[in-house]
C-alpha cells in the first residue's frame, strides 16, 4: 500500500505509534521529505507522545522479604524462649546451653527479647468496670404516692366507721333481747291465765261439750291436713309453722331474737284469734246443734266472720296459749282475707339476712360507685379523691 | 435473664468483677503498649468489658481471659486502622514522659525495638511473653493459625534481637 495524500493521517498516527514495519516508516519519512506541507502536520502528532519519566521507589527495602533462616540450635532455642518445647527437648536444649559458652551467650541475647511479665501497667479506674444486676426500682411520682394515700385513709376511715357502727348495733341486740324476754314473760304468765280461765269455764255440762267440740274440731282439722291437696294458703302455712319451730328452737342466737319473737307474736295473735274463734264456736254449737263441722278451715272462717267485731272478748287472745299447728289454722283463716300478712314475714326474712357488715359494704360500694369513674378530664375521680392523669 | 447453656458455667456478676480485678491491669497493659495512648488503650479496655459484660451469658467463665484478650485484641486492630496517621514515635517520647515509667536502660530499648514491630508481631510478643499463652491460644486470640503464630513471633524475635546487638544500643 502507498502512502498518498489521501491516506497519509493513517500512515502518519502509525509512524507515531511505532507501529509500522521499517520500510513503511521508511516511505512515510520520505513522503513528508516531498511534501512539505505536510511536514508540520507530522511534527504536531509527534508531540502529542508522552515523554517517559523515571520514578523510582525509595522504600525498596521494606518490600524485601527473607526466608527465617534459622538452623535447629536457634529454632530450638526460640522454642525454649517461647516455653514450647516438651519436658525431653527441653532438658537436651539446656543440656546443650550449659555445655557451650557461645550457645550460652547466644541464649541471654534470645532471653533479652523476652518481655518481662512482672512489669505491671495499673488501671486505675477500675470501679469504672465493675457492673451490677440491681433490682429494677420503680420510681413513685406524686400522684401515685397520693393515690396510695387516699386508699390508705379511706380504709382507716372505714375502720373506724365500722367500729362505731358495731357499738349502738350491739346495744340494740341486747335491748331488743331484754325485750323479748319480758314478752315471753308477758306470754307465760298469760298462758297460765288463759288455763286458769279454762278449767273455770269447764265448769257445767254445757262447758264439757265445748271442751269435746274443740277437741272434734281440732281433730278434723288434722284430718284435713293429711287428706287435702296442697294449696298456697296451706304451703304458706306449712312454710310459716317451719319458720316457728325453728324460731323456737333458735333462741339463743341473738341476731334471730327480734325474728322468732316477731314471729311468736304474730303467730300466737293468731292462734289465739282461731282459738277465741273455735271457743266461740263451741258457744255457738251450744245453741245451733252438736253437728259436725264438715270443713275445720271453712267453719272456722264462717265464723270468724260472725265474729268479725266483738265488742267485749269474753277472753283474752293474748292469753290463749299457743297450738302445735296454729300457724297452719292461722295461714288457712287468713287464706280469704285482704290482709294477708305473709309480706310481714318475708320482710322479716330479708332483714335478718342482711348482716351488719354486709349494710355497711353496700354502703360504701354505694358511695364509691356514685363517685367513680367521673372523669374531669384531666384526672379521674374515685370514691371522692381525684387522680391526676399524665 | 438466665443463664440457658448446658456444658458451661456462666458467667455471673460475680464473677465478671472478679475478672475485672484479676485481668483489667493485663488487658490494659496489653493494649497501651501496643497503641502508646493512655487515653485510647483506657477506651479500648472500657469496650472490651462492655461487651464481656453484655454477652456474659454466653461466655464460659473459665475462658473469660481469653475472651477478654480476644475482645480487646479485635477492638485494637479497629482502632488502629481508623487512626492509621498515629505517629508511633511521638506516642512513645509521650509514654517516656511518665505514661509508663522505664526503670533501666534494658527495658528501655526492648520497648524501642517492641515499637518497631508491627501490631501484629508485638501483639504475639506480647501475647506469649506477658500473659504466658501458647501457639494455640494466641492463634485464637488472634485469629490466626498455629504455624503462622510460630513464623509471625520467631521473625518478631529475630527483628528485637538485631535491634538489641546493635552496637548503639548494646549496654
Amino acid at each position: 500500500m502507498n502512502i498518498n495524500r489521501h491516506n497519509y493521517e493513517t500512515f502518519f498516527l502509525l509512524y507515531v505509534d511505532n507501529e509500522l514495519s521499517a520500510a513503511d516508516r521508511k516511505a512515510v519519512e520520505e513522503f513528508v521529505q516531498v511534501n512539505t506541507d505536510l511536514q508540520v502536520e507530522l511534527q504536531l502528532l509527534l508531540e502529542t507522545t508522552l515523554p517517559t519519566e523515571t520514578v523510582t521507589y525509595n522504600d525498596t527495602q521494606d518490600l524485601y522479604k527473607k526466608e527465617i533462616e534459622l538452623d535447629s540450635l536457634q529454632e530450638n532455642l526460640l522454642l525454649h524462649l517461647d516455653n514450647e518445647l516438651d519436658a525431653s527437648a527441653k532438658k537436651v536444649i539446656e543440656a546443650t546451653i550449659g555445655s557451650d559458652n557461645n550457645i550460652s551467650k547466644e541464649w541471654q541475647i534470645w532471653q533479652q527479647t523476652k518481655l518481662d511479665s512482672n512489669d505491671i501497667v495499673e488501671f486505675k479506674d477500675k470501679k469504672s468496670l465493675y457492673r451490677h444486676e440491681g433490682s429494677r426500682v420503680v420510681a413513685m411520682r406524686f400522684w401515685r404516692i397520693a393515690a396510695a394515700a387516699a386508699i390508705l385513709l379511706m380504709i382507716l376511715l372505714t375502720g373506724i366507721s365500722i367500729l362505731r357502727n358495731n357499738k349502738p348495733l350491739d346495744k340494740e341486740d341486747s335491748t331488743a333481747k331484754n325485750e323479748t324476754k319480758a314478752v315471753d314473760k308477758k306470754q307465760s304468765v298469760n298462758k297460765e291465765q288463759v288455763q286458769i280461765k279454762s278449767t273455770e269455764n269447764t265448769i257445767g255440762p254445757s262447758e264439757e261439750r265445748t271442751t269435746e267440740n274443740i277437741a272434734s274440731v281440732q281433730t278434723k282439722e288434722e284430718k284435713e291436713k293429711n287428706k287435702n291437696t296442697v294449696t298456697p294458703a296451706k304451703q304458706q302455712a306449712s312454710f310459716v309453722e317451719k319458720n316457728s319451730f325453728a324460731a323456737e328452737q333458735k333462741a339463743v342466737n341473738s341476731n334471730n331474737v327480734i325474728k322468732k319473737t316477731s314471729l311468736e307474736n304474730i303467730n300466737k295473735e293468731k292462734s289465739n284469734e282461731t282459738i277465741a274463734s273455735t271457743v266461740l264456736t263451741n258457744r255457738k254449737s251450744e245453741v245451733v246443734s252438736e253437728n259436725k263441722i264438715p270443713d275445720a278451715v271453712a267453719s272456722t272462717s264462717s265464723i270468724k266472720e260472725k265474729i268479725s267485731a266483738p265488742s267485749k272478748p269474753f277472753i283474752d287472745y293474748n292469753s290463749v296459749p299457743a297450738m302445735p299447728d296454729s300457724y297452719a289454722k292461722t295461714a288457712g283463716l287468713n287464706e280469704g282475707t285482704s290482709e294477708n300478712n305473709n309480706k310481714i314475714f318475708y320482710m322479716n326474712e330479708e332483714t335478718v339476712a342482711r348482716s351488719k357488715v354486709g349494710g355497711l359494704f353496700r354502703k360504701v360500694k354505694r358511695i364509691v360507685a356514685r363517685n367513680t369513674n367521673i372523669n374531669t378530664g384531666k384526672s379521674v375521680k374515685i370514691a371522692g379523691f381525684e387522680i391526676a392523669l399524665k | 435473664m438466665a443463664c440457658i447453656a448446658i456444658t458451661y458455667h456462666c458467667m455471673t456478676e460475680r464473677e465478671y468483677n472478679e475478672c475485672v480485678n484479676h485481668y483489667a491491669d493485663n488487658v490494659y497493659r496489653f493494649i497501651l503498649k501496643n497503641l502508646r495512648h493512655e487515653e485510647d488503650a483506657r477506651d479500648v479496655v472500657q469496650g472490651s468489658f462492655e461487651k464481656m459484660w453484655v454477652n456474659r451469658l454466653q461466655i464460659d467463665n473459665e475462658k473469660c481471659k481469653s475472651y477478654l484478650f480476644t475482645v480487646a485484641y479485635h477492638l485494637m486492630i479497629d482502632h488502629i486502622r481508623k487512626n492509621k496517621r498515629i505517629s508511633y514515635k511521638e506516642e512513645f517520647s509521650e509514654i517516656d514522659r511518665g505514661a509508663v515509667k522505664q526503670h533501666s536502660n534494658a527495658k528501655r530499648i526492648l520497648d524501642e525495638a517492641l515499637s518497631k514491630l508491627s501490631e501484629t508481631q508485638r501483639s504475639l510478643v506480647m501475647l506469649k511473653d506477658y500473659e504466658g499463652y501458647n501457639y494455640t491460644e494466641i492463634g485464637q486470640i488472634t485469629g490466626l493459625n498455629e504455624s503462622q503464630v510460630k513464623v509471625y513471633l520467631h521473625r518478631a524475635r529475630l527483628q528485637l534481637r538485631a535491634y538489641i546487638v546493635k552496637p548503639e544500643n548494646v549496654i
